[in-house]
């Protein structure tokens, strides 16, 4: 059990990989043996992933403080012990999750092998390439979730692309090369400015850091280095920059968001459903990891300007979706509009606005997962995404139509499902961020909230448009009809209620019940933000006086009414600092960095 | 020359090189022997490789170990090792490439060229060091003309020719005026002589404004940037690597390369990464537009071949950026140099794999994009070593290119706030320099993205076939691993290059006679400085 629990992460990250590699090797394989290989595979690493969560609160429940993170692995992978002089390089296999991490894991590894599950009539050529490929991609994404070393997160940060680009390119619809080639050289060439990004924090981790010379990407040694205030202002604001280019073409942010409504179109349903809950979260989790704590100062400047590119992409993308007939392409253009809900809870500072960030990942994953997955199973019986040409469904399919009504729900935000949570989370972090952090208004408030609040409505709108011509009215159907080829039956198969329903389940269950999965989040979300509080503290008032300490305690745990108000379960105290003496500051530091600023 | 025995000794793996090509040439005429050509040329690079290591523990310490004509560093021993391993996947990766009757000729040209390698890393004389470039060119034009029946291979190599020798000419008037300015053809004196060397008046504090100096560095660079392939003497490069076969334009990218970028090494050593400001900002130019140009070139390339010949151009720019940090990029340059010319090597590996029909009956390595169509669903193995080796060349995880990149701009970044011989207005453009390099890997990453696409979703392509040859299968197997290898275990080739730097700085800190750790060491009796004895 306890080499178990000390690779398990590496064990959740590798499974799938081993199991791709195996499906590569053994070219006779059948089609029928290779499904139940993938997603026999993929269960497996859902099954470690829930076994990981539960070591993880195991962990967390005997020692709170120790460390930010769980389950850690470390293991030297390039240089570190080199004295020839020169500046070596250190990078290390080092994994870990926290309470950030953790959620998007599990979601990971739920939803992958739905996806799977729920390619087993819409794959028809090419199977043995096309689980592997899925099964890489998995093995990467949670890679991503679950480096703490800079350089591998960008490592599988990056890997993530070939998976993806093939599984469009060979599997997609008619313009698939042009959509797989578009994906691919669009977020390749924002995460290769990330990349110098990375590599100038290592640089100024080598200069300033208590490692001596050695270029060095351990994220912990990083937010050493930026709670110390090594990094200038000027140097916050480039490298915020550099890990814009990467997360905002990801995410995707207005104005960077051209590549998706494409790539989703032309991806296989699997395809859009990992892009989607997913891959998009890549970019959100990036900002969350590395933007806000590191370059607390440039967060702050550049918060505002982030907030109106959200608001503008939630408004932009509510109505280009509403104006599209194609039904995939209505739910890729609303991925742009949640995410800007996504981007504004999180730069709008608040414990509120992050809580409801985080939970927006996981639950724009689920539903907008789910929708994909029913727009692909509709696809495969009439082979036409267009509302034009199909319509009153309700009538022909009740089991898809509850399952799609569900889901738009869940979408929109009604109470009680999962969607709402977050959504009024994030809204009330962005109209409550304008109220003081310290004395000082925080970046975003009113005139934000209004203008996305407007985009719930919009939300709302378009969805509920959607649902009304594709259920409703007469009953329509394309002139080539229902195609029954591939097994299918007119309604919903079995198989494909047992792929939607646990994830409407979840969806009913974070929007009743989210309390579990917030108290693993928060701990971690406070430190983050604390990082970023910080620096507006040390700029705006003395901290060694009680009431810095108050306010700030007042400004991280103002929080919803009732339903929210219970005593932090973290220690607040412990990651704010006086001034004076930052515990990881090296010595040489405070001179060294006195004539940047 | 009073030590000849000790000059020779020091010359071994050379003269194993140079003696066996001589052998092979011999055996090429007969018909029956002339089938072996290829092993035992491997046999001579093997025992090169045992020379080259023996020769390197027993004056582990004597750094440097200097005799009129040579000077022995743990540099030399980086290259010779790096080009006999390389040069070994370069014999076999043209076994099939020569007519029956020529073999002998073809692989004993490939030995003398990889002779030349090291000894341009072991000279200690511009006449030398001009002598040794040119061993590594003359054969390559040679083989260029007997690796094809065909008019652009002809072509290829009176192009080629003609615009080396004039590099060549350029590079020996850039020493000519080296030789005016110093007043000798040493390049460095050993400590204790008390001769004159170049170093002396390279390394001074304001060589580069004695025009003469000038002068002669600009020259040389001009005739290395051919060499090289660098923007603006790159213009032969596409031309030449389609004249040729496959295989030997996949040696192409890396033996002039190679040889190129450690003369650029010697010569930058000797003025001590003193660049001033005119030709640091010369040198920054240079890698800016050389990446530039090289992938937008490359960019609008149909044919393979010339994509990776711009392309090659584009990886010299990388390296240059590398050089322009100055003595803090040389580990990264050599870490990449090796790492390109295995990937490369393996990209023209796949090409030469993949056979289309072609006049005659007779088939034809693959050279358009189309004609790789769908190769990877034909000859999934094949595919997945091109893909490979590709990636790599694209900078992507999972191979050693990643690395390649990284420890490149990482040097370059390391340099960024000045420091060294840099003010902080170089540092400054270090930067800017470091956001052109990724600009042009993600332009890179189009046109590499357009080969994996042909290759994997394309449906293959009428009457490919792939070749029987297995000397060739397996180096392309072993190229891709190796391009995987260096991803996993990048440290270990990192810390070999290390070595080497280390040898090359110390050597001129301690022949500046600047109190460094070195010369601390040798005070010590760490380091024998050995005097020349005559």
């Amino acid at each position: 059990m306890s080499w178990l629990s000390d690779h398990i992460l590496s064990l959740v990250i590798f499974l799938p990989v081993v199991g791709a590699a195996i499906l590569f090797v053994f070219a006779s394989w059948d089609a029928v043996l290779v499904r139940r290989w993938a997603l026999g595979v993929s269960l497996l690493t859902l099954l470690l992933a829930v076994m990981a969560s539960v070591l993880f609160v195991q962990e967390r429940a005997q020692n709170t403080s120790k460390s930010d993170y769980c389950l850690v692995e470390k293991m030297n992978w390039v240089g570190g012990d080199d004295d020839t002089g020169a500046r070596a390089v250190k990078v290390q296999y080092k994994l870990g999750v926290d309470g950030i991490s953790l959620p998007l894991v599990v979601l990971t590894a739920f939803l992958t092998p739905l996806a799977i599950w729920g390619s087993f009539t819409g794959i028809q050529t090419r199977h043995r390439e096309y689980y592997a490929l899925m099964l890489l991609l998995l093995g990467a994404m949670l890679g991503v979730f679950c480096a703490r070393d800079l350089l591998l997160f960008y490592i599988f940060f990056e890997f993530t692309l070939i998976p993806l680009y093939f599984l469009i390119g060979i599997w997609g619809g008619s313009q698939r090369q042009k959509a797989a080639n578009m994906f691919f050289i669009y977020t390749l060439t924002g995460s290769l400015l990330t990349f110098a990004g990375v590599i100038y924090l290592g640089w100024k981790a080598s200069i300033c850091g208590a490692t001596g010379h050695v270029f060095t990407f351990d994220l912990d040694e990083l937010y050493g280095l930026a709670s110390a205030g090594a990094l200038s202002s000027t140097e916050q604001w480039w490298l915020f920059v550099a890990f814009f280019a990467g997360f905002a073409i990801k995410v995707p942010l207005f104005p960077f968001h051209t590549w998706l409504p494409l790539a989703h179109v032309e991806a296989p349903t699997a395809g859009s459903v990992i892009l989607a809950a997913i891959l998009l979260k890549l970019g959100t989790y990036g900002f969350l990891r590395l933007s806000l704590p590191m370059l607390p100062g440039a967060t702050i400047e550049l918060a505002p300007a982030i907030g109106m590119l959200a608001v503008i992409g939630i408004i932009y993308g509510a109505v280009a979706a509403w104006v599209q007939s194609d039904v995939k392409k209505l739910v890729a253009y609303s991925s742009v509009s949640h995410l800007g809900f996504c981007l504004l809870g999180m730069f709008c500072l608040k414990m509120a606005g992050l809580t409801g960030s985080l939970l927006y990942m996981i639950n724009h994953g689920l539903s907008t997962g789910a929708l994909f997955l029913i727009v692909g199973m509709i696809y495969e019986r009439y082979h036409t995404r267009e509302m034009s040409e199909i319509g009153g469904l309700a009538r022909k399919m009740p089991i898809m139509a509850f399952f799609l009504i569900v889901f738009t729900m869940s979408s929109i935000g009604l109470p009680g499902l999962n969607g709402f949570v977050s959504e009024f989370l994030v809204l009330l972090g962005t109209f409550i961020s304008a109220t003081e952090i310290n004395s000082k208004p925080g970046p975003l408030g009113i005139w934000y909230a209004v203008p996305a609040a407007s985009g719930i409505l919009l939300g709302a709108i378009y969805m509920l448009h959607m649902v009304r011509r594709v259920l409703f009215g007469p009953v329509k159907e394309p002139a080539h009809g229902f195609d029954g080829s591939a097994g299918l039956t007119q309604d919903l198969t079995k198989r494909e209620i047992g792929i939607l329903a646990p994830i409407a389940l979840c969806c009913l269950f974070l929007g009743v019940y989210p309390k579990p999965v917030m108290q693993v989040m928060e701990p971690d979300l406070a430190r983050g933000l604390n990082h970023v509080v910080w620096e507006t503290v040390a700029e705006a008032d003395d901290p060694e006086t009680t009431g810095g300490l108050d306010s700030r305690r007042a400004a991280i745990t103002d929080r919803p009414g009732e339903r929210l108000s219970r005593p932090p379960v973290y220690d607040l105290k412990e990651p704010i600092r006086p001034t004076g003496q930052p515990s990881r500051l090296p010595s040489h530091l405070a001179s060294a960095n006195g004539g940047d600023e | 020359m009073s030590n000849p025995s000790l000059m020779l000794e020091l010359l071994a793996p050379e003269l194993i090189l140079v003696v066996g090509a001589s052998i092979i040439l011999l055996l090429g005429l007969s018909r029956t022997l002339g089938h072996v050509s290829m092993w035992l040329g491997l046999v001579y690079v093997a025992g090169a490789a045992f020379a080259a290591y023996r020769l390197a523990e027993q004056y582990a310490g004597a750094n440097p170990l200097i005799v009129p004509a040579l000077n022995h560093s743990p540099l030399v021993f980086y290259v010779r090792l790096v080009t006999l391993a390389v040069g070994a996947l370069i014999l076999l990766v043209n076994r099939h490439v020569p007519e029956d009757e020529e073999r002998g000729e073809f692989f004993a040209l490939i030995l003398f060229s990889l002779s030349g390698i090291s000894l341009v890393s072991i000279a200690n004389n511009l006449i030398l060091l001009f002598l040794a470039l040119e061993l590594v060119s003359v054969p390559t034009y040679i083989l260029i003309g007997l690796s094809r029946r065909d008019i652009r291979a002809q072509e290829a190599t009176g192009k080629y020719f003609f615009l080396g020798a004039f590099a060549a000419a350029m590079m020996l008037y850039g020493f000519s005026f080296l030789y005016g300015a110093a007043g000798t053809m040493t390049m460095y004196a050993a400590p204790l002589s008390g001769k004159a060397s170049i170093l002396e008046v390279l390394s001074a504090a304001d060589a580069l404004r004695d025009p003469l100096v000038l002068i002669g560095l600009l020259l040389t660079l001009g005739g290395l940037a051919f060499k090289i392939a660098a923007v603006p003497l790159h213009f032969y490069v596409a031309d030449v690597y389609q004249g040729a076969a496959s295989p030997v334009s996949g040696m192409l990218g890396f033996v002039p390369k190679f040889a190129g970028f450690v003369a650029l090494i010697q010569i930058f050593a000797l003025c001590n990464w003193q660049f001033g400001n005119a030709v640091f900002w010369l040198m920054w130019t240079l890698a800016a537009v050389t990446m530039t140009v090289g992938n937008t070139l490359a960019l609008m390339q149909h044919n393979v071949k010339r994509m990776l010949a711009y392309s090659s151009v584009a990886h010299s720019g990388y390296m240059l950026v590398a050089l322009t940090a100055g003595s803090v990029g040389l580990t990264a340059i050599l870490f990449y140099m090796t790492v390109y010319g295995v990937m490369n090597l393996g990209a023209f590996a796949a090409l030469s794999f993949f056979r289309k029909p072609g006049l005659d009956d007779q088939d034809e390595s693959a050279e358009m994009l189309d004609d790789l169509a769908g190769a990877a669903r034909r000859h999934p193995w094949a595919g997945l070593a091109l893909a490979i080796c590709v990636l790599g060349l694209m900078g992507f995880p999972l191979t050693g290119g990643l690395f390649g990149k990284f420890y490149i701009f990482s040097a370059a970044l390391s340099v960024s706030g000045g420091g060294g011989n840099l003010s902080a207005a170089h540092g400054t453009g270090m930067i800017v320099l470091v956001v052109v390099g990724v600009l042009n890997a993600a332009v890179g990453a189009a046109y590499y993205l357009r080969i994996l696409a042909t290759c994997y979703l394309r449906k293959p392509a009428a009457g490919m076939t792939s070749s029987e040859c297995r000397a060739l299968r397996w180096s392309l197997g072993l190229c891709a691993m190796l391009v995987l290898a260096a991803f996993l275990q990048p440290g270990f080739l990192f810390n070999v290059s290390q070595k080497a730097v280390s040898g090359v700085t110390q050597r001129t800190g301690l022949l500046l006679g600047k109190k460094t750790q070195a010369q601390e060491d040798a005070n010590q009796g760490k380091i024998s400085l050995r005097p020349s004895t005559d």
